[in-house]
């Protein structure tokens, strides 16, 4: 009796896993090979089946802009198209972090995206790698093309010799210095490496809480994107051309080794929080005046206006200086748009030229100076002149700015090598690089050994 | 008194069951499986086709000293937040359990931290101890201690395991005081008599008496703070320097991270097997303690 029953549990057991089982993997591993297949071929009409009623179509976009302002243009944007077209357009907001998970995790499926405004994508490369993302040249094409954007900017779409992003603004990692701590110092704006620490020991107050400067020293992605500056800052390359790590190899590694020591001078002009710092620290750092300097986008100059009115006219944008005065580094960003291959993909593409071609300037008008605009002809632009913020720092931020993005010294770790590959997006989503500054920093390890530790951990995890 | 089921009962018996079990299958045991599948593939996405490799990522993680590592971050965590709310939770028990004015107002209270989401634990607690403006950093500068950083290196776990019990305190509260109340009072009235201090009380009747709830406490507790993980990677994503980085904080990293799915998974399926372990050894020890009898 016992055992009959246990047998009748049994079976219901295993029934309800297998109902629950869903699609296998060799489905879905089907479906993704189907919409490869449908990259190069004239996708069918969107919806449910339905030819070319555009009533039946619904666009999804992942959009990274959670700030409110952003997030309300793209929101209005969709519905100024869905009024246009009859195309609904439906805007689902997260974070930068959650997107490339989201993204892929519907892709295939009924819930998937047909767009993504995104932040600075390291996985792009993955995503194109799996053919989620669809080519974007017809668009860029139709848009003018490439010559219309910054060259630097068209360095980080192209694969294999296609475009699968069109960047909509610039994000480099700008410093932000205060001007009138270096004139109540008697400083100028400082040119290499001794005169940055000389700058920022002197605007070091401990004392009074005053600090030099507070860069993101937590693992995470404001450290990748902007702590690595002083990488650049001195010449440091991770890869050579052929894609094989040299962090570790001759004179490149003496500069990985001066580098890192740098930080570790600069260290004693930060406040404790750096060691956990991300974003909201480095704008609570720089808003509430505890230090002279520190990176963000133009976002911070954007943000100032409502949370540190005072500061206007009290900071200006520059690099990091180089190492041997040879001028400024940053680290590169964008944001941008990608297109997913499926169904919608011809109705995305539409829907992308046109808010380039009708509506660009209103979603760069939601945060100007952090939508630093990746079209030339719009930083030139009279309506983009006299948008408020960008009016307001203009010769602070936006001039400034627009000098370091054409002469600065730009690299990234997902422009590191050659050419993008998935190599750089292995680098970047291990935060290897700022583990290995955590380690020099706050563990106090010797350089030049966690240098050859680091380059070896690249090595096996590209291999 | 043990009652065996007959043939006439099997209807009612599916009916109450067959529900239940399913519910536990689609929730507990087709995940776990599906958890035991995926780390036995190497995959860099969640979709496409994953490589079967095995046992391949458990031969990886057993060489891997980061693992260990973190499974003695993640005893140390576990560990020290649990003895801490055991004694914390005793004591305040016990004081809730006298009779006072405001013994209803201040029980209720006391509830208060465990009903909070870890989310805005997190952010009170992150505001309170920050360096600069931090509320606790300005009280420690009243005696001399300035810029103390609650984050770094040496404290960022202790910080940790302290919210930590200051979170769960009250659930283990809760439970020591309804076990109190299980006690008969004339135990300790005649302990009294014989002349038993209120500290002989305590160890000779109260322990004693509470020992089952400890020993479940003990277990429950360990099992949840074993895989706890937004309070740990809301308060630190798991640094500086790795040092509060525990297994569900890198079974996270590995799987939505760094995308090496099986990898991260063959960790939770490890962590799951220890917790089943000492599960295994509890019940064990339970039912010694009940004279072998089934439990």
């Amino acid at each position: 009796m016992k055992k009959g029953l246990a047998i009748v549990l049994a079976m219901f057991l295993i029934l309800s896993i297998a109902a629950c089982s869903g699609k296998s993997n060799d489905e879905q591993s089907q479906n993704t090979q189907n919409n490869q297949a449908g990259n190069d071929t004239t996708p069918a009409p969107s919806g449910s089946g339905n030819g070319g009623d555009k009533k039946q179509v619904t666009l999804r976009i992942a959009s990274a802009e959670t700030a409110a302002d952003p997030k309300k243009a793209m929101e209005e944007i969709a519905q100024e198209y869905e009024q246009q077209t009859g195309v609904k357009v439906v805007v689902e907001t997260m974070n930068l972090d959650d997107m490339y998970l989201k993204v892929q995790s519907t892709f295939g499926t009924s819930a998937q995206y047909d767009v993504m405004f995104s932040g600075y994508l390291g996985l792009l490369t993955t995503l194109k790698e799996k053919g989620i993302v669809a080519p974007v040249d017809d668009v860029i094409e139709k848009l003018g093309g490439k010559d219309i954007f910054y060259s630097p900017t068209t360095l980080q779409p192209i694969l294999d010799g296609k475009s699968y992003r069109i960047p909509y603004d610039l994000n480099y990692a700008l410093g932000y210095i205060r001007t009138d701590w270096l004139q109540e110092k008697g400083l100028s704006m400082p040119t290499n490496w001794d005169e940055f620490l000389n700058v920022m020991k002197a605007f070091t107050d401990k004392k009074n809480n005053k600090y030099g400067l507070i860069l993101p020293l937590k693992i995470g992605g404001a450290n990748n994107w902007i702590t690595t500056s002083v990488f650049w800052a001195n010449d440091v390359e991770i890869f050579d051309d052929q894609m094989n790590v040299i962090l570790d190899q001759g004179d490149n590694k003496q500069r990985a080794i001066e580098s890192l020591n740098f930080l570790k001078e600069l260290n004693q002009y930060m406040p404790v929080e750096a060691e956990n710092a991300d974003f909201p620290e480095l704008l609570a750092a720089f808003y509430g005046g505890q230090v002279g300097f520190t990176f963000y986008s133009g976002r911070l100059a954007d943000a100032s206006v409502q949370s540190a009115p005072d500061l206007a006219g009290k900071f200006q944008v520059m690099g990091l200086p180089r190492k041997d005065g040879n001028g400024y580094a940053t680290t590169y960003g964008d944001d941008g748009v990608n297109i997913i291959n499926g169904p919608n993909v011809e109705e995305a593409k539409k829907f992308v030229e046109w808010f380039f071609k009708e509506k660009y300037l209103k979603l760069v008008a939601a945060a100007p100076n952090a939508f630093f605009p990746s079209i030339s002809s719009v930083y030139e632009s009279e309506e983009y002149k006299s948008l408020p913020t960008v009016k307001q720092f203009w010769n602070d931020v936006a001039v400034p700015q627009q000098k370091i993005i054409q002469e600065a010294k730009v690299n990234a770790i997902s422009l590191a090598g050659s050419e993008p590959t998935e190599k750089q997006s292995v680098v970047e989503s291990s935060f290897i690089i700022p583990k290995m500054f955590q380690r020099v920093l706050i563990g106090n390890e010797d350089p030049s050994k966690v240098i050859d530790a680091t380059a070896n951990e690249i090595r096996n995890m590209i291999k | 008194m043990q009652h065996k089921i007959k043939r006439r009962d099997v209807p009612f018996v599916l009916v109450n069951l067959v529900p239940g079990l399913i519910l536990f299958a689609v929730t507990v045991i087709f995940p776990a499986v599906m958890a035991l599948r995926y780390s036995l593939y190497e995959s860099d996405t969640f979709i496409g086709k994953p490589k079967f490799v095995g046992l391949h990522n458990f031969a990886e993680l057993f060489q891997d000293k980061h693992f260990w590592s973190d499974l003695s971050k993640t005893l140390i965590y576990a560990g020290g937040s649990v003895v801490f709310q055991v004694v914390l939770g005793i004591a305040i028990a016990l004081l809730l359990n006298q009779r006072f004015a405001g013994r209803s107002f201040l029980r209720g209270a006391t509830v208060l931290p465990y009903i909070v989401p870890s989310i805005v634990v997190t952010i009170t607690w992150q505001w309170m101890l920050n360096t600069n403006y931090g509320v606790i950093s300005k009280f420690l500068g009243y005696f001399g201690v300035y810029q103390f950083n609650f984050f770094s290196v040496d404290m960022s776990m202790i910080t940790v395991v302290l919210v930590s019990v200051w979170s769960f305190t009250p659930f283990v509260t809760l439970v020591f005081l309804a076990g109190l109340q299980t006690v008969p009072e004339d135990m300790y009235e005649s302990a009294a008599l014989d002349g038993a201090g209120k500290w002989t009380q305590f160890r000779t009747i109260t322990i004693p008496m509470l020992s089952p709830i400890i020993a479940n406490i003990v277990l429950l507790r360990g099992i949840w703070m074993f895989n706890k993980f937004d309070l740990v990677w809301l308060m630190t994503g798991g640094g500086p320097l790795e040092r509060t980085e525990t297994l569900p904080v890198t079974t996270y990293i590995y799987t939505f991270s760094q995308y090496k799915i099986g990898y991260g998974v063959s960790i939770a399926v490890v962590s799951f097997l220890i917790m089943l372990i000492f599960m295994l050894i509890y019940l064990r020890l339970m039912n010694r303690a009940n004279g072998g009898t089934r439990t």
